[in-house]
């Protein structure tokens, strides 16, 4: 589903309302400017984006990319503010589409089950919240709160700007560059690595809701410096088709479709999740906390080890491909605060070692067991 | 001998090479400059809705148990000795496959060794291997497959409008089936779906990307065995022009109630039927894309919010155009809709938000050429629809204002539409 209507990215002061904006971007051959709200570790991440076709696939050699970097620069610069204010219906509508999102977050289960475990894995910091808020705090906000936040936005916030093309042109990046050099800034300082402490007992937490699947988060927890061993670790306990978890939990066990796992390298913890019958939420739980204690023993092959890194490195390889993608490692590099590049990243890749890899298993420890409880198994299931 | 044959598009200067293979396989590949990703798809033309078929030394028609071509899909990734996955791990590629209505498709994605991965993708297809062990251990694992798609409120809230709208046509059944329908799977019926519709003749094998044609002609000699057309016959049950139902609600743990409403109306094939499907695309964009007066109204007065969307949903026996998203007052939004429908109808679409919808879906069609993985599946679809992958932009540039307009007048009929909303 499309969430896109934000008030950066859908109007300024030319192009008042999203529908005008809209009608400007078909008429550009249907070019986007996308506006995205994102969680690394305690940071918030805005990305504004517009993208569009080369000028010489239009109809009579158009120059769309020249308006619509006009655009792009209005909207960032020049948006639809008045007295201090955002413009009173487009502030409204956004505000409700805002509050509809957070209601609607329940309706996608293994997305709501991983956010509400997040709940608990890192409680008490920052990023334990949606980045939409909540229901309560967006009701509350005005549209001065917003003109606000968007002033501190602008002259505190940290900004990459990335432009993606097949010709040599630096043009739009300057121009953008330039802009922001305009104001008397005062970029803050961040930290995006923000290590999650371990708890001193497991956390456990069980919710009710009238769901068929019952859905199991495991949050494991390290303080381990060692990014590209927890990568290669997330990828050979649950990030690839033949992992551990998809071999043994999955495929021999057949306890479920989907069982994997992600490195959540800003807050150093390894997030694993899978949809069970409820009767064998035990089973599974105690499958998935023992494969990764066979990896720490290192009962894994050469075999496997390798696999696992060929994995990673095919997709480093088609980093190239695309614009986005091409974006996303540079950015990573940028917060990781190791800027290199793809082919440095798969040497890197290559050069871990067993060793390195069973050193960083031992480093994680089970912090949280989540668990959205779903009904028990009854005849009009199997009706259905 | 093979028979190669290079299709142009003249609008882009885009190429692709068709090869009829020997062996009754049709090849098309893409060679895409300047990309380091491979992405293959080996696809045969199966899918949830053919419950029934024969082939031509069969007397009866046969039918078999609704998500068999899906069961048949998870089958057919383990091998005698080992299970697919392991094969391909061994070259880095990410491999999957999928079912839908029409097709079953494997597919792999790779920057590097795609020879060795498309040895595997065309040799793991043609030698299936089925026993009652196997076939056993994947109910369970397809059964909870099946409960998180029946929590899933956006497929639900789909598959119920399609029940509303069709008798009995089998695209109103869940690709995967039932826990109970799936139980009644065994290995012989998969390998008798497997003999009817894995022949070379029903299939077809696409790649694009960083690729070459004599490489992948090379491994298509090797690999692909010869066979002899079955003479496969499929049968639709016939399917009234008019709908079951105008409501469905369904009761779900959701935040804000979800909709989904569609209009029915005659499906057609081929090149007519890709016209006729971006024709209702445009129509639909005219109607209710963000810079339309229905869809700024209907914010406004917050019965939509920006999940709502439009698509058009068509194939063999089947057309529907719909409208979905989220709304406290679906209902209202059904009948916004109508009126907006009523209105064009008399007064016509305006002219210059045709032709600004019209640009922006040519758009999509050229960002469509900026992935391997995009014109991969370009090509496999428009394969199994009897249309070329250049077709579209050709249709596009040749739409005209009245076309849009006559497709408004038949194919958006309010008598023949159906709403499905789940609600707490």
């Amino acid at each position: 589903m499309k969430r896109e209507l934000k008030l950066i990215g859908s109007t300024n002061s030319r192009l008042k309302t999203y529908s005008e904006m809209s009608d400007r971007l078909n008429q550009l051959y249907g070019s986007s400017l996308f506006t995205d709200t994102t969680k690394s570790g305690d940071c918030q991440i805005i990305t504004f984006s517009a993208d569009c076709i080369g000028n010489k696939f239009t109809f009579k050699d158009e120059d769309i990319l020249e308006q619509l970097i006009d655009i792009a620069e209005d909207c960032l610069f020049s948006p639809n503010v008045e007295n201090g204010k955002f413009d009173k219906t487009e502030f409204a509508l956004k505000k409700r589409d805002l509050m509809e999102t957070i209601e609607a977050e329940i309706n996608n289960k293994r997305g709501y089950a991983i956010s509400q475990a997040q709940k608990s894995i890192f409680k008490d910091e920052s990023c334990a919240y949606s980045q939409y808020g909540t229901l309560e705090l967006v009701e509350k906000i005005t549209s001065e709160d917003v003109y606000n936040a968007y002033c501190d936005l602008i002259n505190t916030s940290v900004v990459e700007i990335y432009y993606v093309t097949h010709e040599e042109n630096n043009t739009v990046c300057k121009r953008f560059a330039n802009a922001f050099s305009k104001l008397e800034r005062k970029p803050q300082t961040l930290r995006f690595l923000t290590i999650s402490p371990l708890k001193e007992e497991v956390c456990r937490t069980e919710e009710k809701i009238d769901v068929k699947q019952s859905k199991v988060v495991l949050a494991f927890k390290s303080s381990s410096d060692d990014m590209n061993a927890c990568t290669i670790l997330s990828g050979l306990f649950g990030g690839t088709p033949v992992s551990k978890l998809f071999t043994n939990v999955r495929e021999k066990l057949s306890l479920c479709y989907y069982c994997s796992s992600v490195y959540v390298y800003s807050k150093g913890t390894i997030l694993a999740d899978s949809g069970v019958e409820n009767e064998n939420v035990g089973t599974l739980t105690e499958e998935v906390i023992n494969q990764l204690d066979m990896i720490k023993k290192g009962d894994f092959t050469e075999e496997e080890l390798t696999n696992t890194k060929l994995a990673l490195i095919n997709n480093i390889k088609s980093v190239s491909d695309s614009p986005s993608s091409l974006i996303g490692w540079y950015f990573a590099g940028y917060y990781k605060g190791n800027i290199i590049s793809p082919e440095q990243g798969i040497k890197d890749i290559m050069s871990v070692t067993r060793e390195q890899l069973t050193e960083a298993a031992n480093s994680f420890s089970l912090d949280t067991v989540y668990v959205m409880a779903g009904n028990e198994k009854s005849v009009s299931d199997e009706e259905e | 001998m093979d028979n190669r044959q290079v299709i142009k598009n003249e609008l882009t200067g885009d190429e692709y090479t068709l090869i009829k293979h020997e062996s009754g396989l049709d090849i098309l590949v893409w060679e895409m400059e300047g990309f380091s990703t491979t992405d293959a798809l080996f696809g045969t033309k199966y899918g949830s809705i053919n419950t029934r078929f024969k082939t031509g030394s069969d007397k009866e028609f046969t039918s078999v148990p609704e998500g068999i071509a899906h069961f048949l899909e998870h089958k057919l990734f383990e091998n005698e000795d080992c299970d697919v996955f392991e094969l391909y791990a061994k070259t880095g590629a990410s491999a999957n496959a999928y079912t839908s209505f029409d097709k079953t498709c494997y597919l792999f994605s790779c920057s590097e060794n795609y020879k060795e991965s498309l040895d595997i993708l065309v040799s793991f297809v043609q030698s299936p291997y089925f026993t009652k062990e196997t076939v056993d251990k994947e109910q369970g694992i397809i059964a909870q497959e099946i409960k998180m798609c029946n929590d899933n409120p956006n497929l639900r809230v789909f598959y119920n409008m399609l029940k509303c709208l069709y008798h009995s046509h089998p695209v109103k059944i869940d690709i995967a089936g039932t826990v109970n329908s799936i139980s009644k799977i065994d290995a012989d019926l998969l390998y008798k779906c497997y003999n009817t519709f894995y022949n070379l003749h029903n299939m077809v094998l696409v790649v694009a990307g960083n690729v070459k044609v004599d490489e992948v002609m090379e491994i298509a000699d090797r690999r692909l065995k010869k066979c002899d057309d079955v003479k496969l016959e499929t049968e639709f049950p016939d399917e009234p022009d008019t709908i079951v139902s105008k409501e469905n609600v369904c009761k779900m743990s959701v935040g804000i109630p979800i909709f989904n409403i569609g209009y029915k109306s005659k499906p057609c094939r081929g090149y007519a039927g890709l016209k006729a499907e971006l024709e209702a695309c445009v129509a639909l964009n005219v109607m209710a894309d963000p810079s339309s007066v229905l869809y700024k109204s209907m914010m406004e007065d917050g019965l939509i919010n920006t999940s709502f969307s439009t698509e058009v949903f068509d194939g063999n026996g089947y057309f529907t155009v719909i409208f979905g998203g989220e709304s406290k007052n679906p209902r209202e939004v059904m009948k916004r809709i109508n009126d907006e429908i009523d209105r064009l109808k008399i007064h016509g679409i305006d002219r210059t938000m045709y032709e600004n919808i019209k640009k922006s879906t040519y758009g999509s069609a050229i960002r469509e050429l900026d992935s391997t993985e995009s014109v991969a599946s370009a090509m496999i679809n428009s394969y199994f629809s009897d249309v070329s992958p250049f077709d579209t932009m050709k249709i596009l540039t040749e739409m005209t204002y009245d076309d849009v307009q006559k497709c408004i007048c038949e194919r958006f009929n309010p008598e023949n539409a159906a709403i499905s909303i789940v609600e707490m």
